[in-house]
């Protein structure tokens, strides 16, 4: 792989890392699950990108025509025309990902079927645009948080205090906290509703 | 899909609680059979879930480069056993994962292949080829690589923790200085939770004010808004737009100086600081280079600017020193002296020296402003309610410090501060003053330092269910000895003032330990407790003058206070010797006050003579150290 290819993988997968973690952590909701199987996905992306580029071909999961390479996954020939095609390839590879992970970790956690896990990757991927709207709105309605708001989501989801430390500090307790999260999600989601129907609005 | 709102259920509706269970990691397998059974019918949920878990990731994206976990505990969401204890137990659950999934434990049973650690390890490899790759392009002179490995976190510099089983982001630097930052309006750009730290590929967007970074390497930046700028590797960033001013010391970098095991490791683990490059490294350093649209600046000893224009184009201007302006393909490459610029144009794609020189150039800040003495609550504050508690989060309250130079970081955007109100009527804001130019990196290496402030109450507030107004703290005393503690309730109000040498931006419920710390801060935010103690309430009414000096190995506060009790008073100890440690030595004003008002004003660090003592004893001191 030349450095213009190392540029172009670079730009790409920067553009589009966020989008792939989601993706991953719509069937694997848990961070470190999800962190886990994004780091393999993002090993994976590298080790194929030249074959991907040189290729230039695209996974097309489910478009009329398509092949499989040696790892399974599908893709057709096509010239790689815009991001969106990364973002696909790359989520191919990542749904293959979260399956290994969860055959290896042999189903100990308690998840979604694999059926309803394709409909809801499958309904993401066509929901992308939509996400990526939101995902926008949704910075703006994290800053409007106020500080404790902020403060809680920011320490409960980094992970570096359980949620017993935190509801110490928080004079609080773990149940309260995480229906205090749950509150803080549904603002956000509402907030964004909010933003949303003000954009809009003529 | 055009349309961008998603139906929401209601709150306690079955499908919402449903969801929310999976992502705390509560969901039972009843639970999740019920859940299939919602989304399997029915579109509109699917786009629930997926917006939903959607919003669920991006809050884990964004609060994925404050990952650390405390030394001695599993990483939190690696041992699943007690989470389901926690949603059923408002009990204390030290062990227990903050966001969590399985309800089984799975931390025996991970095998190293395939589990976190493995696959942190290969991403780390990856990312270290990715980034070589993309530098070596893009920055042919670069003699060495730019990337950290995971040694360059903030694990890597505490004691007796090891970094090995910790997964972490890349730190390349500080925020050292703040000065009225207005963060890009941009909904795309969010900006950093803490202000801290510098992680690899942190962007940072202003819409103006100053922004101050210090690499680890020692390189000092300083933004200038509007501007846009990408931390990218060890010794440099890609500045999209606007200018910055870059300084390359030799010598200023004191803190990774190959002393000592710590210091050792740290200049064989990162890429070799460029002003202070350990002989045992196997590598060069990396040159620092500021990367634009249009070109590589790359610094050869020196000090100077770089301006990149909305087009692209690039100026880069010397103050001292020389630097090397190349083109991004390699091609051309021009040496640019002391006085002189050099201007890349993307159209004309050519390069030329701008002839005109100027011993002092005036197009660039290049030296962040002094700080003002601070006043932190304003004194017209009544907001309390009758019974003398506070019911609310003046979150939207925000206090702009002088001109922004001391930068409260619990406020947002920076420069300005929020006072919340937690519990009872004690209320916290902090005060960074990591901008004081006499109170740097190298702080802690250079002690005794001595800090010193004013203490002044307000005139607004609450009184107590006696009717007196707030007292003021004017005394201080050891910790567990006597009454009222703060960590008490109170039976009136009063005010608890913290001065702390402590990252901990969050820890604003600090009397609930003690009122005041010292703490240790290495240079990735990371803190080592190091003393700690109460102050006591009177009921004195004047000013209150505290000092706090720091030596090598001990402590001493002294505070006297000049209103009708006329008091002196002071405390001092032993503090462990941390040696030629990096040391950020941020330093936070903590108060935790009624909302009455307080003033916490003319906060000064000084820097006393230093301690005469040979160096290779402190070398020894730090090489036995575990």
């Amino acid at each position: 792989m030349d450095s213009a290819q190392h540029e172009q993988f670079a730009r790409a997968f920067v553009q589009h890392q966020d989008r792939v973690y989601g993706y991953i952590v719509t069937m694997l909701p848990n961070r470190h699950d999800a962190e886990d199987v994004f780091q393999q996905t993002s090993l994976i992306l590298w080790q194929k990108w030249d074959q991907f580029d040189s290729a230039k071909v695209v996974e097309r999961a489910g478009s009329p025509g398509v092949k499989r390479d040696d790892e399974g996954v599908e893709k057709s020939a096509r010239p790689i025309d815009s991001s969106a095609d990364f973002l696909r390839w790359a989520c191919g590879i990542a749904r293959l990902e979260v399956r290994n992970f969860l055959r290896r970790r042999g189903r100990d956690r308690v998840v979604l079927s694999d059926r309803l896990m394709d409909e809801l990757a499958d309904m993401r991927v066509e929901a992308q645009p939509l996400l990526d709207e939101r995902r926008g709105l949704l910075a703006e309605c994290m800053k409007k948080l106020d500080f404790l708001a902020r403060e809680l989501m920011e320490r409960a989801y980094a992970g570096r205090e359980s949620i017993g430390v935190l509801a110490k500090q928080f004079r609080s307790t773990p149940n309260a906290l995480y229906l205090r999260m749950r509150k803080i999600r549904r603002e956000l989601m509402e907030c964004v509703n909010q933003e949303t129907g003000r954009e809009e609005s003529p | 899909m055009s349309r961008t709102t998603v139906e929401l259920p209601p709150i306690d509706s079955e499908l919402a609680t449903l969801v929310d269970a999976l992502c705390e990691g509560a969901i039972t397998p009843d639970d999740r059979d019920r859940l299939e059974a919602i989304l399997a019918g029915d579109r509109n949920a699917k786009l629930y879930y997926v917006a939903y878990l959607d919003l669920h990731a991006q809050v884990q994206w964004l609060t994925r480069g404050e990952d650390k976990w405390p030394a001695g505990e599993a990483a939190p969401m690696a041992c699943d056993s007690d989470a389901e204890s926690a949603r059923h137990g408002d009990g204390e659950q030290p062990g227990e994962p903050a966001i969590t999934i399985t309800p089984t434990s799975v931390c025996p049973s991970t095998p190293f292949v395939g589990g976190f650690v493995f696959s942190y390890m290969v991403a780390t490899v990856f990312m270290c080829l990715l980034l070589f790759g993309f530098w070596v392009y893009k920055i042919p002179s670069d003699r060495g690589s730019s990337v950290t490995t995971n040694d360059n976190s903030r694990e890597a510099t505490i004691p007796g923790k090891s970094s090995h089983d910790r997964p972490a982001m890349i730190f390349v630097g500080r925020i050292t200085g703040m000065a009225g930052v207005k963060w890009s309006a941009d909904p795309d750009y969010f900006p950093p939770f803490s202000y801290a730290s510098v992680s690899l590929g942190r962007k940072y967007k202003l819409d103006s004010g100053l922004l101050e970074i210090t690499y680890d390497s020692g390189a000092k930046v300083i933004l200038e808004g509007p501007c846009d700028f990408t931390a990218e590797s060890t010794a440099g960033g890609y500045l999209a737009l606007g200018k910055l001013a870059a300084k390359v010391d030799n010598g200023q970098w004191t803190v990774v100086s190959g002393q000592g095991s710590r210091s050792s490791s740290l200049a064989t683990s990162h890429s070799p600081p460029a002003t202070n490059h350990s002989p045992l490294s196997p590598l060069p350093p990396p040159l620092f280079s500021v990367r634009t649209p249009t070109a590589v600046v790359t610094d050869l000893g020196t000090e100077f600017g770089v301006e990149v224009d909305t087009t692209g184009d690039t100026l880069a201007q010397v103050f001292s020193g020389e630097v090397q302006v190349g083109m991004p393909d390699g091609g051309q490459v021009l040496l640019v002296s002391e006085g002189a610029s050099a201007r890349v144009s993307r159209a004309q794609s050519r390069m030329f020296i701008i002839e005109e020189k100027s011993s002092e150039p005036v197009l660039f800040t290049r030296r962040m402003p002094p700080p003002k003495p601070i006043m932190l609550f304003n004194d017209d504050f009544d907001e309390a309610t009758e019974d003398g508690r506070v019911g609310k989060c003046f979150s939207d309250w925000t206090y702009t410090f002088g001109d922004g130079r001391a930068s409260a970081i619990v406020g947002d955007p920076p420069g300005t501060a929020s006072l919340c109100c937690i519990a009872d009527y004690k209320s916290a804001a902090i005060v960074e003053l990591s901008s004081m130019p006499e109170y740097n990196f190298n702080a802690f290496l250079k002690r005794p330092t001595k800090i010193t402030f004013n203490i002044r109450s307000g005139s607004g507030g609450l009184r107590n269910p006696d009717g007196y107004p707030h007292r003021k703290w004017v005394g201080l005393r050891e910790a567990g000895i006597g009454d009222p503690h703060p960590s008490k309730p109170m039976s009136s109000p009063g005010f608890y003032v913290a001065l702390s040498l402590d990252g901990i931006h969050s820890a604003f419920n600090v009397a609930e330990e003690r009122s005041a710390y010292l703490v240790f801060v290495d240079l990735h935010g990371e803190k080592t407790f190091l003393a700690g103690w109460d102050w006591t309430s009177y009921d004195g009414d004047g000013p209150l003058t505290a000092t706090i000096t720091l030596t090598e190995d001990s402590y001493r506060v002294e505070f006297s206070e000049s209103g009708m009790k006329n008091m002196t008073g002071s405390l001092s100890g032993k503090l462990p010797s941390l040696g030629p440690a990096p040391a950020a030595a941020v330093v936070y004003c903590q108060g935790i006050v009624a909302p009455a008002g307080l003033s916490i004003e003319n906060i000064r660090v000084e820097r006393l003579p230093p301690i005469a003592r040979q160096t290779d004893e402190i070398v020894g001191k730090e090489e036995c150290r575990p």
